[in-house]
């Protein structure tokens, strides 16, 4: 898209120096011009109300200085109409630069692949951070509900902390608070700059780790006691009951949960964003200070989650009906 | 084979069980009557260790099992099988998985050996045809029977019985009791917490009568339910019969 816009500016930029050019070397003569050029080219051109026959680039001649036109220029069905520019001719050359600005349609399609790229980075980033978080939360559960008071203790400051602080001061705490720790632990005393990326994908790993904890912990405990009873009754040991009785049966239990915790994830790793990691919402940003179109942008912004997270939603409900149906 | 010296159990300010003592001979069937918290479950309970005594001892077969520096609660557990009221089936194991799992984790059986274990115990309850059902799929007498099944798998020196009528239908109580009956012909040390006082009277060698978290009264159930002597066995008989 820069690209092609950079390629117009320079086609724009060649043509007006050729005409000048062949204006320059031919004799000086009294023909005053207009020279009407926009992005893109080839749009109808509207004169004082006006449709003329030809469309841009269009020079036109014969005009009296000092005469004052209004241009609107038109290409439907995909741009809208340009905002009416008021020209007074000069003695000579003229020249007038009219953009074009796109339908709503058309600029949520133009920007739909460059958003689409950044929503595949937020899933990619949001699927990591969630397997992530079921391997840390799985432990961490575990360890919220064995009978060792260090781990509970260890796993509950863990938990308490992560998720009675906000995600965003988490960030923040990665990645601008870690680097001067790195400095100095390496010794030198600057700060280590990390990668947003690997910041973002540290912060949302152990977020999710707290949550899912807190799943896998409340999936075991609804496990009926009777369970355990039975399976230590027969000899097991409290490992044994746990691995081959209790856990296969909460996990059972936990995979709906582990669906909306996915889908929270998709949503809140928008929140990387300001560390300048580039996923959906910084690439809209990032859009938005080019264009200055920030309606359609967000709105598609919207959407693009919406498409992402409705399947979930949808599978997370039809995993409970059937879960229900099973117990 | 299982003697209780003073056994007490206390929860923080709840004293449950304040001083049993009792012995039960190899193959004998007892049965436990008594009201609702009476502490007869609690008993049952310490027995094979679920819960732990506060005080005094238990020994099976000769070895105090109270003792944990010297024995491995796991090992005393699956030497005493324990059949519950709520029967705990393994809801995601098949009958047939549920009777093995217990065998090959931790006696070590190859799978065959198990299943083959397990067939035949299937067969004296009665269900073979079950084999590959799951628990929701099985009545609640069906499950008590697989629950029965899965604790003589471990092939255990005694099985305790925590009310195990208590949540069925009164059609299925039967079925039950007759698997219970068989087992108690065939030798098995049982010890039975039970409402059921015709399959006291009708099984039992000797009936405790517990109140108060005491051994009141025991003898034979023709003793106990005929002639009780003391008055508050002859208050519970009263009503219950």
């Amino acid at each position: 898209m820069k690209l092609k816009v950079t390629l117009i500016f320079v086609v724009a930029f060649l043509l007006c120096l050729a005409v000048s050019g062949t204006v320059l070397c031919e004799p000086v003569s009294e023909i005053t011009t207009l020279t009407i050029t926009s992005d893109p080219e080839g749009a109808d051109i509207y004169l004082n109300g006006q449709k003329l026959d030809q469309q841009t680039p269009l020079t036109l001649e014969n005009l009296q200085p000092g005469q004052e036109i209004e241009l609107v220029l038109r290409k439907p069905p995909l741009y809208k109409k340009s905002i009416p520019k008021k020209v007074t001719v000069k003695p000579g050359k003229n020249n007038v630069f009219i953009p074009i600005p796109e339908t709503w349609y058309y600029y949520m399609w133009l920007y739909l692949p460059t958003l689409l790229k950044a929503a595949g980075m937020t899933l990619f980033l949001t699927i990591i951070a969630v397997f992530n978080g079921i391997i840390i939360g799985t432990f961490t559960g575990i360890f919220r509900v064995v009978h060792n008071k260090l781990l509970n203790t260890i796993a509950g400051i863990y938990v308490d902390f992560t998720r009675g602080t906000p995600l965003l001061v988490q960030i923040f705490m990665i990645h601008f608070g870690t680097p001067p720790i790195i400095g100095h632990l390496l010794g030198t005393g600057n700060p280590v700059p990390i990668n947003p990326f690997v910041s973002a994908l540290l912060a949302l790993s152990i977020n999710s780790g707290a949550y899912v904890a807190e799943i896998i912990r409340a999936g075991i405990q609804s496990i009926d006691v009777g369970q355990m009873e039975a399976a230590r009754s027969l000899g097991m040991t409290y490992r044994q009951a746990m691995r081959f009785i209790i856990l296969p049966q909460a996990l059972k239990r936990v995979i709906p949960p582990l669906g909306n915790e996915f889908i929270a994830m998709l949503k809140d790793s928008s929140l990387v964003s300001v560390i300048g990691m580039e996923e959906l919402v910084r690439r809209a940003q990032v859009i938005i200070t080019r264009t200055y179109r920030p309606t359609e942008t967000w709105i598609e912004v919207g959407l693009i989650f919406l498409i992402m997270t409705l399947p979930f939603t949808r599978l997370v409900a039809y995993l409970e009906r059937r879960l229900k149906t099973s117990d | 084979m299982i003697k209780v010296v003073n056994l007490h159990k206390r929860y923080r300010h709840l004293h449950v069980l304040k001083g049993i003592s009792t012995e039960i001979q190899q193959g004998e069937v007892v049965c436990i009557i008594g009201p609702s918290g009476s502490g007869k479950s609690t008993f049952l309970r310490c027995i094979n260790l679920l819960e732990k005594p506060s005080e005094g001892h238990i020994y099976i077969e000769n070895i105090d099992v109270t003792d944990h520096s010297r024995i491995n609660v796991n090992e005393v557990r699956a030497e005493v099988g324990m059949v519950f009221q709520r029967f705990n089936l393994f809801p995601h194991l098949t009958a047939l998985e549920n009777i093995t799992i217990a065998p090959v984790k931790i006696r070590g059986l190859s799978t065959e050996e198990a299943q083959d274990r397990a067939y035949k115990l299937l067969e004296r309850v009665g269900l073979r045809h079950k084999a590959d059902a799951y628990p929701e799929q099985l009545s609640g007498g069906q499950q008590q029977r697989i629950a029965i099944a899965r604790a003589l798998a471990m092939k255990p020196k005694a099985l305790l019985f925590d009310e195990p009528t208590s949540a069925l239908d009164p059609e299925m109580i039967q079925e039950v009791l007759d698997v219970m009956k068989d087992l108690a012909h065939e030798g098995m040390t049982m010890v039975v917490v039970t409402h059921e006082m015709g399959f006291a009277r009708e099984v039992a060698k000797r009936v405790l009568f517990m109140d108060d978290g005491q051994i009141l009264e025991e003898g034979t159930p023709q003793a106990i339910f005929s002639t009780p002597k003391n008055e508050r066995t002859k208050q519970f008989l009263s009503k219950i019969l």
